[in-house]
């Protein structure tokens, strides 16, 4: 989207039946304190508006070989929940889900969750000081069954600890957590194919920046999960900020790799194979 | 599947404020919906 001089390319969940091929519905949670992605889809973005859109992936998608779901959602992470559950309610597929907000006010889609699935669906609000009891919960599963979360990054740890603590096999955990790329010094960066410099400003990503440039770069999530836009480093001086989630030690060690969507760079020189 | 160069054109078709902080947004799709789970290979994490 463009917004002024900038090109707004922001991953969201889609929240509609996955059934549904007539229209996309998402939900945009205003973060006043971010790059400006969500005030734009929330103050600028008009009914009737056009827009480009990448296809959708799914990164995130349902086991269906699992007897029983078991979803655990944090905030607007309720969001990818909200496909999944139209999606097993069609098949008659067995799911639980706990949902913990801050408060009620912020409880988005409490209310019509409660309302259509009364058994089994749970809430949970921090300003009540109710908490899911995560150690029952996961220890009293019928085997077969698939646990998933999304949320903060802190629930999503807490979720994959105390489940493999329980003996969970890690095909059996899910997770959803998109990064979004962070502010930092600015750096500059040769791109070797293309044969430009570039400068990545404090509040763009390296990605981002590539693309400014004109150069096409392949990506999908853009929060450092999917693995798409891993770009090969040729010669480095400095230091790598790492901030993905796709990347192993090894590689990121090596000094061979970069994830441009979440992970900066500080130092004299980078010369990247794009 | 490379997302940086196949596209579909949307319109906004509604916008709900759900609560204080979030927006729900609808665009019409006019193409069919494909959006398979990415193909086992290419997923190096559980997920």
């Amino acid at each position: 989207m463009k917004d002024g001089e900038i090109t707004r390319l922001n991953p969201y969940s889609l929240m509609s039946d996955p059934m549904d091929q007539t229209a996309y519905t998402i939900s945009v949670r205003r973060d006043d304190a971010g790059r400006g992605g969500s005030l734009f889809m929330h103050h600028k973005v008009k009914k009737g508006d056009r827009m480009v859109i990448s296809y959708p992936v799914n990164l995130f998608s349902l086991d269906l070989r699992a007897r029983k779901h078991l979803m655990l959602a944090g905030g607007i992470g309720i969001t990818p929940f909200l496909a999944q559950i139209k999606q097993l309610a069609r098949s008659n597929g067995k799911f639980e889900l706990h949902y913990a907000c801050r408060t009620p006010a912020l409880g988005s889609y409490v209310d019509e969750l409660t309302a259509a699935y009364p058994n089994a669906v749970h809430v949970y609000f921090d300003d009540q000081q109710q908490v899911i009891d995560l150690d029952h919960l996961l220890d009293g599963q019928p085997l077969g069954t698939h646990v998933y979360v999304c949320g903060p990054k802190g629930m999503i740890e807490w979720v994959r600890k105390t489940a493999a603590a329980l003996g969970w096999p890690r095909e059996a955990i899910h997770y959803e957590e998109f990064l979004v790329p962070q502010s930092g010094k600015p750096f500059e960066v040769y791109l070797k194919r293309s044969g430009l410099r570039i400068r990545v400003g404090e509040h763009e990503s390296l990605l981002e920046a590539i693309e400014r440039a004109g150069v096409e770069a392949p990506y999908l999530c853009r929060g450092g999960a999917c693995g798409q836009c891993e770009t090969d480093v040729i010669e480095y001086e400095g230091e790598f900020v790492h901030r993905d989630h796709w990347l192993e030690p090894a590689e990121r060690a090596s000094g061979r790799k970069i994830m441009p969507c979440v992970s900066r760079f500080e130092g004299r020189t980078l010369v990247l194979d794009r | 599947m490379s997302a940086g160069t196949e596209k579909i054109d949307i319109i906004v078709s509604d916008i709900v404020k759900v609560n204080d902080l979030v927006t729900r947004s609808s665009f019409d799709a006019p193409m069919v919906v494909f959006c398979p789970p990415f193909p086992a290979a290419r997923i190096r994490s559980s997920r």
